[in-house]
């Protein structure tokens, strides 16, 4: 699991996740950074990297209040108001036309979305 | 009516004069596109005026108002936000990614309003994605606050907001997830409606957090809210989360009455730091409800409201997290171009297509969803969301609405918080909870302080539409705010 820097009170002390810790100020690292990025496929440059870096950290130091909750036993609320699924009947209707649907595709060829390869030769 | 003033109406008065023929609908459109015509350099609250589009459905409702099939609505000039899917218009989302995109369908709301006659004048300027409090995070341009033009209109919905103050439209629709109707319609001095989760279909809304984003309208009174409320509620079966409600006719709880009415005012929602001229404006509203009748308990806690912002900032972003993996460059929006392969075209793509915010946000929500850190944050902030919502159900056993600020502040600084995210978020969180208990609010205007607008939110119960309708058109009635409007 990776270790995180926590600092308490101005005292630098390393913990590791899950902990429960009150009134800490929470710095990422780069390495977790990056990880994120690879994660949710959005490329930075070193300087988004290092921006990021420091305001997710000051962004997760504020949440970090919910740590003082006690949540024992709370189900947690996924979605509202939907006690049950909802479902229709499985009836034959128009979907959107072919022509429609292509037109806002960014690289075509014929009636398919161009991609690159995906499977290796 | 000279037809420069016709802009200034409300969607009720233009439908008053429509029905007498007193004017038409052609003849009002002609006034909205000259008024936008005239301010829009200053405000910007356009991505996209509609000249010939508005003009065409002008001619088509006088054509309906003529044979008698009118309806309240009918040949009213009105503006839609830009994440409201407009079949053959463009729909930007206020980002790069979605510049170009031509959805091939109307959202449910657009929909409904089409069948209601309305006439579209345009798509509303946004914060990218609807993600931000000050319309700053528009991959275009800012919107300016027609009160004061170097301040923000507020966010998501600062487009909707700022039209409908400077009377570039009688009324517009705007989404809210965490405050984004309510904060941008209190710091313009308009009305803002967020209904009650499920009572307004999302089918078409461009998907930012899908267990909180709700449309509803923005407006110059209560009366159109509830008129224009009318016209988009109800079951849609395109989208499962609608409510099978029963249709309501809103403009009914327009009662200018609070009498016996069991109002609480939550003490959490005065946080600290907040302007004290903001909370001198709203408490003089409250005293002016309890004048009218109203019964009114000062002392209400609601004592897991700090916890609000904390939990919104992780479900919002966890949900955005899934809900963007769609832009990836393949079935519509933009594509980087000169990629290698299929990895690289969706992580270019992403990072040329998304502005900062929705970076931010995106990179948030997958950490808190990530393999270790998702019991500690999504999950443990799902749970806070029961809490919070327990504890509105509890409350609202004793009272009919809750009284509180809409936002912490008047319209602050273009630019004033963009280098500080946080600061940013810190001013949703009077609006957050409403999102997170899925409970209705309406921004109402209630003074000014240095000439900007201040809003008195009034929070309801699951479906208690009518009580806020009738609370906040009862202080509306008996003030003069409402009936104000901008020098530009």
């Amino acid at each position: 699991m990776p270790t995180r820097y926590l600092f308490v009170e101005g005292v630098q002390a390393l913990c590791y996740t899950g902990a429960v810790c009150e009134r800490v100020f929470m710095e990422l690292t780069r390495a977790e950074v990056i990880h994120i990025t690879a994660l949710c496929r959005v490329a930075m440059t070193d300087d988004e990297l290092e921006t990021m870096r420091s305001q997710l950290s000051d962004i997760l130091g504020h949440f970090e209040t919910l740590q003082e909750l006690d949540v024992e036993g709370v189900a947690p609320t996924g979605h509202l108001g939907m006690s049950q699924t909802v479902l229709r009947e499985d009836s034959p209707r128009p979907s959107l036309a072919r022509e429609d649907v292509l037109a806002n595709a960014p690289l075509r060829e014929d009636n398919y979305f161009r991609v690159h390869a995906v499977l290796d030769e | 009516m000279s037809s420069d003033s016709l802009h200034n109406l409300t969607a009720h008065e233009a439908a008053n004069l429509l029905g007498a023929r007193q004017t038409s609908s052609e003849e009002l459109t002609r006034a909205y596109l000259d008024r936008i015509q005239a301010v829009e350099d200053e405000v910007k609250a356009y991505v996209t005026v509609l000249d010939a589009g508005a003009m065409e459905q002008a001619r088509q409702a006088d054509r309906q108002l003529a044979a008698g099939e009118g309806g309240p609505l009918t040949g009213v000039p009105m503006q839609l936000k830009d994440n409201l899917t407009t079949s053959g218009v463009v729909t930007t989302c206020s980002s790069r990614m979605l510049k170009d995109f031509v959805p091939p369908y109307d959202a449910t709301v657009v929909d409904r309003l089409r069948g209601a006659g309305a006439v579209f004048l345009g798509k509303g300027n946004m914060d990218e994605f609807a993600m931000g409090s000050s319309t700053e995070n528009s991959a275009f341009f800012a919107t300016h606050n027609p009160w004061g033009l170097d301040k923000v209109p507020g966010g998501s919905s600062g487009g909707p907001a700022a039209a409908v103050a400077a009377s570039e439209a009688t009324y517009s629709l705007g989404s809210d997830t965490g405050g984004s109707i309510r904060q941008p319609a209190a710091l313009c001095g308009v009305v803002g409606l967020k209904p009650t989760y499920g009572l307004v279909s999302r089918y078409g809304l461009i998907a930012f957090a899908s267990s909180l984003d709700q449309i509803g309208p923005m407006t110059k009174d209560v009366t159109d809210s509830a008129l224009v409320l009318n016209a988009i509620a109800g079951h849609d079966p395109m989208d499962s989360t609608s409510a099978p409600q029963q249709a309501t006719d809103y403009t009914e709880a327009l009662v200018p009455d609070v009498k016996g009415m069991r109002l609480g005012v939550p003490k959490e929602y005065f946080v600290e730091g907040m302007d004290h001229r903001v909370t001198a404006a709203v408490e003089a509203a409250i005293a002016s409800l309890e004048d009218m009748g109203a019964s009114v308990d000062r002392e209400v806690s609601l004592p897991t409201t700090p916890y609000a912002l904390a939990v919104y900032y992780i479900i919002a972003p966890s949900e955005a997290s899934a809900n963007l993996a769609r832009y990836d460059g393949v079935k519509f929006g933009y594509r980087a171009e000169d990629t290698q392969d299929i990895w690289e075209a969706m992580e270019h793509t992403r990072q040329q297509g998304f502005g900062a915010e929705v970076k931010r946000r995106i990179m948030l929500g997958t950490y808190a969803l990530s393999a270790g850190y998702y019991d500690a944050y999504y999950l443990r902030a799902q749970k806070v969301r029961t809490l919070i919502s327990q504890e509105f159900e509890q409350v609202f056993e004793r009272y009919d609405a809750l009284l509180a600020p809409t936002s912490p502040s008047v319209a602050f600084g273009l630019g004033e918080k963009m280098d500080d995210p946080m600061q940013m978020y810190l001013s949703d969180v009077c609006t957050i909870p409403a999102n997170i208990a899925g409970i209705p609010g309406i921004s109402v205007p209630c003074g000014f302080v240095d000439g900007l607008p201040v809003g008195l939110q009034v929070l309801g119960p699951h479906f208690g539409e009518q009580a806020l309708f009738r609370v906040a058109y009862a202080y509306e009635q008996a003030h003069e705010w409402h009936s104000m409007r901008p020098n530009l």
